[in-house]
């Protein structure tokens, strides 16, 4: 199914997580902020947030600045 | 004395940025070495074609105090909705307030950086705002309930010194919180000449990051830091139109 993340569609599997999402963008959880469909999602439910079909998701970080 | 804002101390009185360096390890390298405390980061979009790449890895928290800036926001409303989501991405409250509407100056917009001001300290952020060398604003905001003000020497990322210092010394004899020269520093000199009106700290991030060896001139601004501060605690002297004779004036008898 697809969902999109940051603008760019994605393909995953029915039933991933967040976690697992971004396990396979290769991005570490603990230094990135989630939004899901507009909502903030807390990290503590990373493991077990299921993204649905057209799921518009905002990964957000932390980056060099002045 | 050491600088207190907002009830935390901290023992240098410089200031780092995390932007523009070549790499996040020599980033590390260069913010261990400047001794800095406080460091400014930026929130954006992770780069999906680039998703390891994470200054957050090599920076250790309980080393270095965040400063989340809200740099990109073009008017008070976006200030504010980066400054929530830098809270939420656990940011903490700390925050450099910017609005900078036009890209080419980067010169910042006062009038909604004093409206974002006033919604951000309702909102129980530390607010340290980048303002231009306005003495007027830097009272305004600090009527509102910031923690510091942040005038410019000169504009973001033009290594062009203080083009401000008269008004940052009209800032800070006015001042009722601290005083931090942020922008334009591009020399330790520059942040040198800042110490010694008696600014309480500067903020450096493009002179240290794009340096031929970003390491060594870390160390040679926190050097410059920590001698313009001694400077201005010791009490310069008043500068002069005629010249006044260091060695004694009598004496000189056995000549004449």
């Amino acid at each position: 199914m697809i969902i999109i993340c940051n603008d760019e569609k994605k393909e995953i599997r029915p039933g991933t997580t967040i976690a697992a999402f971004l396990k396979d963008l290769g991005v570490t959880p603990d230094t990135v902020f989630v939004e899901c469909n507009g909502v903030i999602i807390r990290r503590d439910a990373y493991e077990t947030h299921e993204l649905s079909e057209g799921a518009r998701l905002e990964l957000i970080r932390f980056v060099g600045g002045g | 004395m050491m600088l207190t804002i907002a009830g935390r101390v901290f023992r240098s009185r410089l200031f780092g940025g995390t932007g523009k360096f070549s790499s996040p390890q020599v980033m590390k390298e260069a913010l261990d070495a400047s001794g800095c405390e406080m460091v400014t980061v930026a929130l954006r979009r992770v780069d999906l074609a680039n998703p390891q790449d994470d200054i957050m890895s090599v920076l250790d928290r309980r080393k270095f105090l965040f400063l989340p800036n809200t740099s990109g926001a073009r008017d008070a409303d976006e200030a504010v909705r980066l400054a929530r989501l830098a809270r939420a991405a656990g940011g903490g409250d700390w925050l450099k307030l910017e609005v900078t509407p036009d890209p080419r100056t980067l010169l910042p917009d006062p009038v909604e950086t004093l409206k974002a001001a006033e919604i951000l300290v309702r909102d129980g952020f530390i607010v340290l705002p980048y303002i231009n060398a306005d003495p007027v604003l830097a009272l305004r905001l600090q009527d509102v309930g910031v923690a510091a003000v942040m005038p410019l020497g000169s504009p973001i990322g033009t290594n062009q010194g203080i083009l401000t210092a008269f008004q940052i010394s009209i800032i800070i004899a006015q001042a009722r919180v601290p005083v931090v020269v942020d922008a334009g520093l591009g020399a330790p000199s520059h942040a040198a000449q800042a110490m010694e009106m008696g600014a309480d700290a500067v903020l450096v991030n493009t002179a240290i990051a794009v340096a031929g060896d970003p390491v060594r001139m870390a160390r040679a601004f926190a050097m410059a830091v920590e001698a313009g501060r001694e400077a201005y605690e010791s009490g310069l002297g008043e500068k002069r139109l005629e010249a006044d004779a260091s060695s004694p004036a009598g004496g000189l008898d056995f000549l004449r």
